[in-house]
This record gives C-alpha cells, structure tokens and sequence, in this order.
C-alpha cells in the first residue's frame, strides 16, 4: 500500500519535473544569442504534451486502482468512487497550487468526457447487461426512468425556483429555466456512478438491473429535457410558444427511438461483419469496438441519446458476435471492454476531483442545501410513487425496502458533472452556482450515499446477488420452468411476459440467428449446450489455475467424467480431416489432461522428470509412442484401457506419410528405453521379438543397412532430432501439439481410464473414423497393458506392415497371452496402421531412405 | 360440478373453488371462459387434442410432455375437466402475501410439479433415462444422442449426492434452492 502510495506521488512529481523543464525550455528559447549547433538529443515535450499527460493520468490512475486494492480494509469502508475522488482533490490541489491547471489537458473537457470516457463504460455495460433481468424487469425500468426522471425535474426546477422568494439563497435570483436546466441535469441518476457503487456491493441482480436500467434509459430523458430547457432559456421565456413545448415532447420520442434505433442497426451490421471474419481473426475484438464506438458517434453526430444507442449496440452483438467469433477474440472483447471502461471510470472519479477545485465556484448555502435535500426527497417520494404503481403488473413486488434502496441508490454523478460545466454562462447568469451545487449533490451522493449504502443493504438484509457458478441442473431446471410456464399461459390464456419472451426467442432463432450467424443453429436449445461448454471451460480454468499438486475441486469429478466423451462426439461432425480435428477438438482436449494429470500425478511422480527428458529428445520423432512405452513399464494392469487409449490416439493424430520412418527409428529404440526401468521377464520376449524381424525383413537394401551402425545413428539421432522437411511439416500440421501439448496427449489416456472402464463402447467413434476396425486382433494391445514389450512389439510388427509380412507364429505367440476380455469392442490399430502403410508405401521408402542417409 | 360446461358455473361452485384455490371469482369466471374456449366440441373436458390445439404448446419442445403430466396427473381417462383444470392452474397461482398461500401454491407443490416434468413413471427419481428424454426434447436438432448423454451424466452428477445414479425429490430440490422457482413459476391470472 505505502509502497504505491510512493509510487504514485513519484509520478506526480515526475510529471511535474518535466512540466518545469518544458516551461523553463520555453523561456530558453527566446535566448538570440545562442549558436545553432546540431544536438545529438533534443528535448521536444511540447511535441508529446498533450499525449504524455494523458498516459500519466491513465498511469496515475491505474496505480491507484491498485494501490486502493492492496488495503482490504480501506476498499471495504469506503467505495473505490471515493478513493479516486479524494485522490483527485488531491491531485486537484497540488495542481491549482502549481498554477498547473491552465494546461488543458488536466482539467475535465466535457469533449473529453463525452467523445472518450463515458462510451466505454456504457458499452461495458451494455455488451454484460443481464438481458433476462432487463427485460424481465423492462416496464418497472422504462417508467421510472421515463416518468420518474420527469417528475424528479419537474419537482426539483419548480421548487427550486420557488424558493428563490424566500430568503433562503440570500437574495440571489434564479429564473425558472435556468432552474429547469439544472434539474434535468441534477435529477438523471448517473450510470457510472450507480455501476460504480452497486459493483460493490452485491445486490440482487432485479434490485440493480432496476436501479441501473433506469440509469441508462433515462439519458433520453434528461438528455431532451436538458436540451430543451436550454433552448428555452436561449430563446427566453416570454417568446416561448406552445408549439416549442410539444415539439419538445416528440424530440423526446426521437431521441430515444433514435438512438435505441441507431444502436440496433449498427450491432446488427456488425454481427454482419463477424460473420465473414473467419480468416482475419485478429480484427474481432476490434469489430465489436469500432461499431458500437461508431453508433456512439453517430447518434452523438444527429443529437439522439449516444447512451441509449451503445447500450444497445453492445446488447445486440453479445446476442450474435460470441457465436461467430473465435474463443480467443470473445475473450479479448470481453477483457478489453473490461480494462477500457474500468480505466475510465477510475479516470472520470479521479478528473472530478481535480476539477472540484477551481475558481469557477460560487458557493450559495442555501441553494446548495436545498438542491441536495430536494434531490433526495423527491428521490424517495418518486419512487415511492412509481414503484407502487409498477407493482400493479409487476409478479414480483418490489418491496419497501427495495424501494428503500432504490432510492437511496440513485446516486448522481459524472454526467450532471460534465453538463453542468458546457452550461453557456452567457444564457445562464447563475452557472457558477449550478456547478458548484452539482458537485456538491455528487460529492454527498457519492460520499455519503454510496459509504453507506454497503451497510446499509447489509442492515436491512436485501437479498444479495448469488454470486453462484453455472450449474448444468440449474440451467436445465430453469429452461424447463420457462417452457411449463409458457405454456401454461397460453393455456390459461393469461399471455404473460413468459409466452412474449417465448415469442421473441422463436423469431431470433427463426430469423436473426440465420441472418447473423455463420453457423446458423439447428439445435432448439442451444443456451443449454453453451451452459455445458462454459462449465466445462470453467472448470478447466480451475484446474489449470490450481497449482500443481492440489486437488481440483469435486466438481471436477463430473466434468472428468463428461469431457472425453464431448471430445469423442465432436468427432463426429464433419470436419473435414485429422488436423482439422485436432485443431477443433484440442482446446477442449486439454481440459482432460491437465485433470488427469492432477490427478495421476501421484502415480507417476518418479517417473514425470525421465519422461520429459525423454519427450524432449524425441519430440520429433516419436512423441506420442515413445512415451507410451516410458509409461507403460510403470503402469499398473488397471490402466490397461488408458494405455489402448493413448495408443490409439497417437495414431489417431499423427501424419500417416511419417510413420514408417519414425517408427522405425523407434524400432532399436524401444527396448533401450525397456532398459531404462524396471520391468520383468518380458523383456526377453521383447528382444527376441525384435530380432528376428530384422533378419526376416528385406524389403529395399536400403532400408536395411548395418544394425550396428543403424542403432548408433539412432542415439545420435536421440540426442539431436533433425527435423526433416516431412517432419516439420507434420507438425505444422497439428500444430497446437507443442512440447507441452503432447505431454497432455499422453497424459488424456491415462485421465480416461475410468470413464473407459465404466464406458468402453464410447471409445469406438474415435476408431470408427478412421476406418478400419477388426475384431480379430482387436485386444492384443489391450492385453498387454502390464506387459509393455508385447505392448511394444505388434508396433514394430505394423511398422513394417507395408514391407514386412507378418508371420502367423507371432499373431500365434500373442493368442496365447491375450487375455479374452472385451472382444471386438476395440478395432486395432494395426490394420489401420497397415492399410495406411500400403498406401504410401512408396513415399514410405523414400522417407525411411532420406532419414537413414543423413542419420 | 364444474365438469358440465352447459350450465353456467354455480355460484356455490364457484365459492368453493375461490376458498379451496385461491383465486378470486373473476378469476375463476375468466379461466372458466377459457376452459370453454378450448373446449370446441363443448363436451366439459379438455383432451389432449384440445390443448395441442394451442399453436405455442404445440410447437413448445416440451408442450407433449406438460400435456402428458397434466392428463396423467390432474385429468383422468386422458380428459380433464374444468375442476381439475382450475386446481392444476392453482399451483402456479402467485400467493401476494403468505396467508394467500393456499395448499397447491406452495413452493413443494410447484417444484413437485416440475419433477413430476421428468419423472414418468412416478418412483420418485428421476433416473437416467427419464432426464435423456427430457433433454432430447429440449435440445432436439441433430445432436448426437451421445452427446446428450454426457449432459445428461453431468447434471445427474451435479446432483446425486447419494450416488445412486438417480435424482431423487430432495436432491431435486437442493440444488435449485438458488433459484426463484417460487417467482418463476407462478404467473399473474387476469381479473
């Protein structure tokens, strides 16, 4: 905390050391007397001024983001809002001190607030609005931010105005719509600092999605009424005709239409836009950006509400773009969203305070008071009213004390803060006092209202957001409570907002879903399959952030159980060929392995640093086998199962052109890695098994050099892999198989076992595809899940496959060690691996020629 | 009773049906005018056709499933009559305060009925097969049944506390604690 504290100040001084050089550099120039002479570095601030103290503020505020949070206890007691705040005043002071604050650049530009701080954290807003609570809650949000916010301007002006004839302001006039002016700003509730504040403190989310709807929606609101009443005040009161005030109320209509108008189109065309950036991945995230930043403009540009137009620019492409784009680019967006708005809301609180302190100020106490009580009362008696009348249709009351807070929660903010200060002094005489009595509201709001209300809501015991994970029975129990009741309103004829939401959801599927997207659904409920998707995510997250060592949480369990099986099915669809699958299938592969790696951690501990050397050497070569071999030897008769899965999948996943000239080099391999471990009698078998092949196979002589000189080339090869042409094209190919990544292959298998065991007629689909399938041979790898020679030699034997025949002793020498369990559930792959091989017979030679000349 | 649509509703009827359920006699008078909407060959009772006349439960993925709880559950013979359909409505009936409340408008009540959506064969559990079914109701499309299978394993491991491999009542109930099944599943009756 103290340590950033320092920083923080380091900064500020920083800045203001430059700041006196550069002034200083101002006053040098004006020197005749000094020769030009070229410089080897200049010092040129002037050309980054402007830049350079807006990095320093996002500097600046950033660090104190952070330095605030490494204090729980101050975080606890006071709103982050308040921090920056005071922190501003700080700043503020230091500057005015300075005499710094003539720079531009320091002081809050209602430009500069509205082109560039408030978009992001509207379309924040927008693109993670809870659609189902704002909807749900739509009416309640629509009256209060439409006929509350009028009330609230209405009231607060004309009372305003009316106690100017008491002595209350001591004597200072105010007219009636510069009063009015300052109404509308003073009574919209602001949406930043109401996110600001209610982020903290956990409300349930129809409590908030009320509070904050009516902060977004009322923009409209306040932004025509504003608009209006300063137009009036520029046109004066007495020539002020009827016709001005009814094209008032229908500028309303247009604001708001407009701008939910505009935000809809623009979040439609960029649904559009995704739908053809398959190839351009990179530019996503930056869609979703310019065309809401674009539909903010815009509607700026034709003087619609900006807010009501992001907003909703950000709700529709949620709806569409998380479909087309890419994982990563969904991430991105929602992260940069995150980071974009957070920093402006940290820099908006930070510039408030700075801005606070000014000679712009004229302090009247009593319009200052009256101003901030009068916001309050008629807060509470608005809501009262309205949430009353709202509880006529509402299924869900809003309760005293959720009309309690609400009120207490409308708290006012940057936005009055911002307009206050574009007032035009020269139309309204009284703007100083106007200023100076925004802030006040906003400080005692934001203070105050916003210290007190976390207690305030524990005090009461509102019910507080659940702060719960997805859960698939939830989810599923939810869909079905929708569908009951809608049909349950048709029959009983009562058409409720759940037979209008099942409406809605049948036209977008019917229409928007085809338009927009590029895979356009055929699924009828495709929420409940990306509910699945994202606990699966989720818990792989979990897993992938636990330590090693630890043990994932219980959940994990189920997920371990259903993931292999999604990753099987996925094989099914149609993609095109093996690299393809990979690469859809691998981000989801890897949520198995690290599980099972947790969990299989213990097992093969001693064995986990011989194994990454090994898969080190011999990435190129053999990765997926040669590790089965390594942890074949240590294995356990349990894992048998795992052992065909990994066995399996390396064949699954591998370039069939490569294999004969890997595998062979595997070949002499093979029982030097047996030697490595313990193991038992079979190892004989092993070498036996070997050996012969060698003198019985003479297909090219090339192929067949000294084996002396062939084993020694292959512990060169061992130590430096040469990554031939083939090779590296190969693993281009799947490229996502890193180092690491087939570490996790092999791993899968063994993270399978159990589901395999329970389940084993699942693993056929990954074996179906490949197409090939005999039951005759079907279990001989199975059967050699303790016997890690057997399991190695009907390798060799299918390595040669395309050269080598194989002999009937061996098939012969194998019956007799099978075990008869499981018959024909398993294909082999050595017909697979024999069907390929003649294939390419051919390219196989030449492999095995070019690798053995340069070995 | 109620099960004669001819006569008009008798007042007595009518009171009985108020105090039992709840709800009030315009209430009644609106579901009763209803009831005989439905009912087209004007016979008291509502068949299965009747209620998959409706175009949205029709086209509902899980309306033939709601239809067959309400026909097996409430009605009888696959008929239900205007008593049994107004006490079937009655569950989902919101309860304004708690003295409200009646015996059907409980949370129990509603959740049973919505466990009742999955389990068919009435051994209070919901086993495998049965959230199979409903699922591929749900999700329908071309998803592969092994697919739905593995969600299917997923929520019943969510779940089973017990490890029977089954739902039962209770661990039904447990889960969904977090969610407003009382708000969700009542509906406001017109007046």
């Amino acid at each position: 905390m103290y340590q950033n504290k320092h920083s923080i100040f380091l900064i500020i001084l920083l800045g203001f050391i430059i700041h006196k050089y550069y002034c200083k550099e101002q006053t040098y120039e004006h020197k005749p007397n000094k020769p030009l002479r070229f410089h080897v570095a200049e010092f040129n601030f002037d050309h980054v001024s402007d830049v350079y103290a807006i990095t320093l503020w996002i500097l600046l505020g950033s660090l104190a983001k952070i330095g605030f949070h490494l204090s729980h206890r101050l975080t606890e007691k006071f709103p982050e809002s308040c921090l920056l705040i005071i922190l501003g005043l700080i700043v503020g002071g230091l500057l005015y001190v300075t005499h710094l604050t003539e720079q531009k650049a320091y002081v809050l530009n209602s430009d500069t607030f509205f082109l560039f701080l408030l978009p992001p954290i509207i379309l924040e807003a927008g693109y993670f609005m809870p659609n189902r609570p704002f909807f749900d809650n739509l009416g309640t949000i629509l009256l209060l931010a439409i006929v509350n916010t009028l009330f609230n301007t209405i009231c607060i002006g004309l009372t305003l105005w009316g106690f100017q004839f008491t002595p209350l302001y001591g004597g200072t006039e105010f007219e009636m719509l510069p009063c009015l002016v300052f109404a509308a700003l003073i009574s919209a509730v602001d949406p930043v600092a109401v996110l600001a504040t209610f982020s903290e403190i956990h409300v349930n989310d129809m409590l908030y999605i009320v509070v904050f709807g009516e902060s977004l929606l009322n923009d409209a609101v306040s932004v025509v009424l504003y608009r209006m009443f300063a137009s009036f005040a520029n046109i004066g009161q007495p020539n002020i005709i009827v016709m001005d005030i009814v094209l008032g109320c229908l500028s309303f209509f247009v604001v708001a239409l407009g701008g939910v108008l505009i935000g809809i189109i623009f979040g439609v065309i960029g649904c559009f836009t995704t739908k053809f950036t398959e190839h351009t991945p990179v530019l996503e995230p930056l869609i979703v950006l310019v065309y809401a930043y674009l539909a903010y403009l815009t509607s700026e540009m034709v003087s619609v509400s900006g807010i009501l137009a992001i907003t909703f620019c950000g709700m529709v492409m949620k709806q569409y773009v998380s479909f087309n784009i890419s994982k990563k680019s969904d991430a991105t967006t929602e992260y940069v969203l995150k980071m974009l708005s957070s920093i402006m809301e940290t820099i908006i609180f930070m510039f408030m305070g700075l801005s606070t302190v000014s000679d712009s100020h004229s302090w009247n106490t009593g319009f200052v008071f009256m101003t901030v009580l009068l916001c309050l009362v008629f807060r509470v008696i608005g809501i009262a009213i309205f949430a009353n009348i709202a509880n006529c249709w509402r299924l869900l009351e809003l309760t005293r004390i959720d009309m309690l807070i609400m009120s207490y929660g409308g708290l006012r903010g940057a936005i009055a803060f911002a307009l206050a200060l574009v007032l035009d002094e020269a139309k309204i005489a009284r703007k100083k006092e106007f200023v100076t009595a925004t802030i006040a509201v906003v400080f005692f709001t934001v203070f105050i209202q916003g210290i007190t209300i976390g207690p305030l809501v524990k005090l009461l015991n509102v019910r507080r957001k659940q702060i719960e994970e997805p859960t698939m029975s939830a989810k599923l129990t939810n869909r079905m409570m929708d569908h009951v009741m809608t049909c349950l309103e048709e029959i009983s004829g009562s058409g409720g907002s759940n037979s209008l939401r099942d409406r809605v959801r049948n036209l977008d599927r019917n229409y928007f879903k085809r338009w927009l997207l590029r895979e356009p659904p055929d699924r009828k409920d495709i929420k409940l399959l990306q509910t699945f998707k994202k606990i699966n995510t989720l818990t792989a997250m979990r897993v992938h952030d636990t330590a090693r060592g630890l043990v994932p949480s219980a959940s994990t369990a189920t997920v371990q159980q259903g993931m292999p099986e999604h990753h099987h099915l996925r094989s099914h669809s149609a993609y095109g060929n093996v690299s393809e699958l990979i690469a859809a299938n691998l981000p989801e592969n890897t949520v198995p392995d690290l599980m099972s790696y947790e969990n299989h951690e213990g097992e093969h501990h001693h064995n986990d640093a011989e194994m990454h050397h090994f898969l080190d050497t011999n990435l190129y070569s053999a990765r997926p086998r040669a590790a089965i071999h390594l942890r074949n030897q240590d294995e356990t008769g349990s894992s048998d199962d795992g052992t065909h899965a990994r066995f399996e999948k390396s064949y699954h996943h591998r370039d069939q052109r490569y294999l004969p000239t890997r595998l062979e080099r595997e070949l002499p391999h093979g029982p030097k890695t047996i030697s490595k471990t313990v193991h038992n009698a079979n190892r004989p078998i092993g070498l036996k098994n070997s050996s012969p092949k060698h003198t019985r196979s003479p297909p090219t002589t090339h192929q067949q050099p000294n084996p002396r000189s062939r084993s020694r080339s292959i512990a060169a090869h061992q130590n430096s892999p040469i990554p031939s042409g083939q090779r590296t094209k190969s693993i281009s190919k799947d490229s996502r198989i890193s180092p690491l990544a087939s570490t996790h292959i092999e791993n899968e298998g063994t993270g399978r076992t159990a589901v395999e065991r329970s389940r084993p007629w699942r693993h056929l689909s990954v074996t179906e595809e490949t197409g090939a399938s005999s039951s005759k041979t079907a279990n001989i790898p199975l059967a050699n899940g303790n016997d890690p020679n057997l399991h190695h030699i009907p390798l060799t034997v299918a390595d040669f496959g395309g050269t080598y025949t194989k002999s009937p002793e061996y098939m012969g020498e194998y019956a007799t060690t099978t075990k008869p369990e499981e018959p024909s559930s398993r294909p082999d792959v050595r017909d697979i691996f024999n069907k390929q091989s003649e294939d390419v017979s051919e390219q196989q030679d030449d492999g095995s020629t070019e690798s053995i000349t340069r070995l | 009773m109620g099960s004669n649509a001819s006569i008009m509703l008798q007042q007595e009827d009518l009171q009985n049906i108020c105090q039992q359920t709840g709800f009030t006699a315009k209430q009644v008078q609106r579901l009763y005018s209803r009831f005989k909407t439905l009912d087209k060959r004007d016979c008291g009772f509502l068949t299965r056709e009747d209620l998959l006349c409706i175009p949205e439960v029709n086209i509902n993925p899980l309306g033939e499933r709601l239809i067959d709880v309400i026909m097996d559950d409430y009605g009888e013979n696959n008929k239900i009559n205007f008593k049994q359909f107004i006490f079937l409505l009655a569950k989902f009936r919101r309860g304004r305060v708690k003295s409200s409340t009646t015996e059907f408008n409980t949370r129990d009540s509603k959740l049973r009925f919505l466990f009742d959506m999955y389990d068919r064969n009435h051994d209070m559990k919901i086993d495998r097969e049965e959230l199979l079914q409903v699922l591929k109701m749900m999700v329908g499309g071309n998803i592969h049944d092994d697919q739905i299978a593995t969600i299917a394993d997923h929520t019943i491991g969510e779940l089973d506390s017990d490890g029977d491999k089954s739902i039962t009542f209770e661990e039904f109930c447990k889960t969904l604690e977090r969610i407003d099944a009382d708000d969700k599943m009542s509906m406001k009756f017109l007046s």
